[in-house]
């Protein structure tokens, strides 16, 4: 099956470095938002709507319908870009059938009870171990803000 | 009179509102919301319910943002769905700035404020045409 374009763990969802630094160098014709919580939600939904560019189109589904249909015939894979709010909703999609072979942790934003392992990512304990989980399905998990700067390994920030 | 709350990514708005008192004076009714690196969606919800508390009683609000899809017109767009007399507007640059401080003097209006927003805000963007 062709590789997703690029898989994103973001608590944002949709926002100016989506929208102004990621799609222009993706080239997405679709973002598929997988997050139960925000899936559920009408007002949720008129905002991400409002949020995704003319010419994108936008799937908001919970995780278990986006892994239906990122497995499907109708996907354009290649052009997808599959936006996750966080570490538990990746490892989700990924326990639901959907390889990937790389996931880009964006924002897991400042969080008081959480330790900052880089400007853009905080993370607790549990969040670390689900983080390995996926690390050891194969997953290489890069830690990028926006495409224009350099990536790093996200153990290599927290060892 | 109408409220203006400028929300951006980074320092635009705080920046934007100096070189508006630049030619105008000392605005009342104006707030100011940074977005900036590493702040959470929580901490820009925060500022915008102090910037809102800070404009006190006002016939409305716009709320002037850098973005479409952008977090601070994200949010922008939550509350002119959730509140009444609400009207976020994306892309401002100065000239719309000043238009507004100037126009909330003649009218509460929000949909003729909009209008005169947008006009001022395209037709004061052009290339300089030397013969």
């Amino acid at each position: 099956m062709e590789k997703i374009g690029h898989a994103r763990i973001d608590d944002r969802l949709i926002h100016g470095q989506i929208v102004a630094a990621w799609l222009s160098v993706l080239r997405s014709s679709t973002i598929v938002v997988a997050d139960d919580k925000a899936a559920a939600d009408p007002l949720q939904k008129m905002l991400l709507e409002m949020a995704c560019p003319p010419g994108v189109a936008l799937k908001l589904l919970s995780v278990a319908e986006a892994a239906a249909w990122l497995n499907s015939p109708q996907a354009n894979r290649a052009k997808t870009l599959v936006i996750l709010r966080d570490v538990t909703a990746a490892l989700a999609l990924v326990d639901s059938g959907v390889s990937l072979e790389e996931i880009n942790v964006g924002n897991v934003s400042a969080n008081p009870k959480k330790t900052k392992y880089s400007k853009s990512v905080w993370l607790d304990q549990t969040d670390i171990d689900n983080f390995a989980k996926l690390k050891e399905r194969g997953i290489y998990l890069e830690v990028r803000v926006v495409p224009n700067e350099k990536g790093a390994e996200l153990f290599s920030l927290i060892n | 009179m109408v409220g203006l709350i400028l929300a951006t990514h980074g320092t635009m708005a705080a920046a934007a509102l100096d070189v508006a008192s630049m030619f105008l004076g000392e605005q009342e009714k104006v707030s100011c919301i940074s977005f900036l690196a590493g702040d959470s969606l929580e901490t820009l919800m925060d500022r915008f319910q102090t910037a809102i508390a800070e404009l006190g009683t006002v016939d409305g609000v716009l709320i002037l943002t850098d973005l479409k899809g952008g977090s601070p017109c994200n949010v922008a767009t939550l509350y002119q769905k959730t509140t009444s007399n609400v009207q976020a507007l994306y892309g401002f640059n100065v000239p719309m700035l000043l238009e507004l401080l100037d126009a909330r003097e003649q009218t509460s209006a929000l949909d003729k404020l909009v209008q005169a927003a947008l006009d001022a805000g395209a037709r004061e963007m052009g290339s300089i045409v030397i013969d």
